[in-house]
């Protein structure tokens, strides 16, 4: 025996001692440990053993676990499963055949057969469920799906946008930013006008700061008749008109600047004298088709130049749209001025020479 | 019978309405089944509903029986869970076999029967009987393996028929 036998490993001698695996030296070392050590020995009566009974696995669990029915399995133990199967509906021509030949040799369990017939429940129709009425749901209601959702706030949002910028004059959309053009135009009308008025004076230096600040007024109020009706009447309250500028009239027919180089013509023809003092406009001047005006003061847009073409040409890419934009400074030969087309909206400025 | 249209899409609140119809008094049956008591049962039903149409828009109609019953049946494990805690459905159960006095004496038995039953094959044989639910459905409602589906209901029906055997001898 290699190993000593010690109070702290007796133990695990002890088990194979009391199923009687131990043997030789072994037992005999082991006993005469216990001998030096009799408080250790355990009572052999006290030493629990489990021991396995008779139970069975149940045979009803163990017909049912099977896959299928085999006849072969009816006895008199087994005969509950074959009739609660027929009942159930598990069996089928053949086997029903042969349970029925089963029943017929065994009369005795004929009360058993008939006893498993009759344990269908069948359900008592009076027990319904009062609260029907009270658990439905509306039919027929509109389920708005959350895409529709979005395009009405995206429509609700066009509206406002489409109200604000084409019926209410007021908002600041309108006044600022809603007709750059015309407020452009209309102040170079002014400037046009201030021209005008110094050229009709004959002689500038004559004419009385408070005579040219009156006839600007009148002319104003020739501008702007809106104004003069709402100071004459009274104040009534005026629905919001909106301000219909077209563009295209005010580039082809009918503009503003054609009745002032109407006006021109016709100041020059009364007096030949004056040079024009206001920039000579074509309405469809364009760098290609521009006359060269017999005017030395005027200067053609031809002679302009770009002076920023790679950023004109870089907005022109981002517009989608045809860009030219040329400035020209004015000499004592020549005069000045810029031409601005973005698509089809021209804007053209011209100053004398110096 | 009311059917659900069998479509693959799901259940929408005119189905679900047609579920009611069709399955509400079936469930009321089987519940009540369980709990003697129609006012809890009532309310089971009723839960169970509410719990079907929070899901209807995940439940194809098609499925909406099962679902029902499965649905109810969790329900019904949980109240019976907290009503045996409290006793109540003690003090209610087996006076009212009263209301089973129409139906043909068999049948009476049988229910009478059908008390005495664990609760598991109870379910498992109103499953089977009342709804004709196969094996293999009633183990999804009940989270059962079929086989074990299966041998409740056999010790169910022998219990029963025991049942009926000692009546008889009685008699």
């Amino acid at each position: 025996m290699s190993k000593l036998i010690t109070k702290d490993n007796y133990e695990e001698f002890y088990l194979d001692y009391l199923e009687g695996n131990l043997s030789g030296e072994t037992l005999l070392a082991f006993e005469a440990f216990l001998d030096m050590h009799p408080d250790l020995r355990i009572d052999d009566s006290s030493f629990p053993v489990v021991e396995a009974d008779e139970s069975t696995f149940d045979s009803l669990r163990k017909l049912a676990l099977k896959q299928g029915i085999d006849m072969n399995d009816l006895t008199a133990e087994t005969l509950d499963f074959f009739l609660i199967a027929r009942q159930e509906g598990q069996l089928n021509a053949d086997q029903e055949a042969q349970l029925n030949h089963w029943l017929e040799a065994n009369a005795h369990y004929r009360q058993d057969a008939r006893l498993f017939a009759l344990t269908t429940l069948q359900p008592d129709y009076n027990e319904v469920f009062t609260a029907k009425e009270d658990l439905k749901k509306p039919v027929g209601g509109r389920v708005i799906p959350l895409w529709t959702a979005g395009l009405a706030a995206a429509a609700g949002l066009a509206l406002f946008f489409l109200l604000n910028t084409g019926n209410n004059p007021v908002s600041p959309v309108n006044q600022s930013g809603g007709n750059p053009v015309a407020v452009e135009q209309s102040d170079s009308v002014k400037e046009r006008n201030n021209q005008l008025d110094s050229a009709n004076a004959g002689n500038p230096s004559n004419a009385s700061g408070s005579e040219k600040t009156e006839k600007r007024k009148n002319r104003e109020k020739t501008f702007y008749p809106t104004q003069i009706r709402h100071d004459n009447e009274p104040k009534k309250e005026v629905t919001p008109r909106r301000r219909v500028v077209q563009q295209r009239n005010i580039l082809q027919e009918g503009t503003i600047l054609a009745s002032l180089e109407k006006r021109n013509a016709h100041l020059s023809e009364e007096n030949k004298t004056i040079t024009p003092l206001y920039p000579y406009i074509e309405p469809s001047l364009t760098p290609k088709n521009v006359d060269v005006n017999n005017d030395m003061a005027a200067i053609s847009v031809n002679d302009m130049k770009n002076p920023i073409e790679p950023v004109t040409s870089r907005l022109s890419e981002t517009l989608n749209r045809p860009i030219d934009f040329r400035t020209a400074k004015a000499n004592k030969q020549k005069g000045g001025g810029f031409y601005l087309k973005i698509g089809k909206l021209e804007i053209s400025h011209q100053t004398a020479s110096l | 019978m009311a059917v659900l249209q069998s479509t693959l899409c799901y259940m929408n609140a005119k189905e679900y309405n047609n579920a009611i119809d069709t399955y509400a008094d079936n469930l009321f049956r089987f519940v009540v089944k369980h709990t003697r008591n129609k006012m809890l049962a009532d309310d089971i039903v009723q839960e169970t509903f509410a719990k079907v149409w929070e899901k209807h828009e995940d439940i194809q109609a098609e499925k909406a029986k099962s679902y029902l019953f499965t649905t109810a049946y969790h329900c019904l494990v949980d109240v019976m869970k907290k009503e045996s805690r409290s006793g109540s459905i003690e003090g209610i159960e087996r006076k009212g076999n009263s209301d089973t006095a129409h139906l043909f004496d068999i049948q009476k038995v049988l229910h009478e029967a059908l008390e005495r039953l664990p609760e598991i094959q109870k379910t498992v044989v109103l499953l089977r009987d009342y709804e004709g639910y196969h094996y293999d459905e009633i183990a999804e409602i009940t989270n059962l393996s079929e086989s074990q589906v299966k041998v409740y209901i056999f010790r169910a029906r022998q219990t029963l028929k025991t049942y009926l055997k000692d009546i008889e001898l009685v008699a």
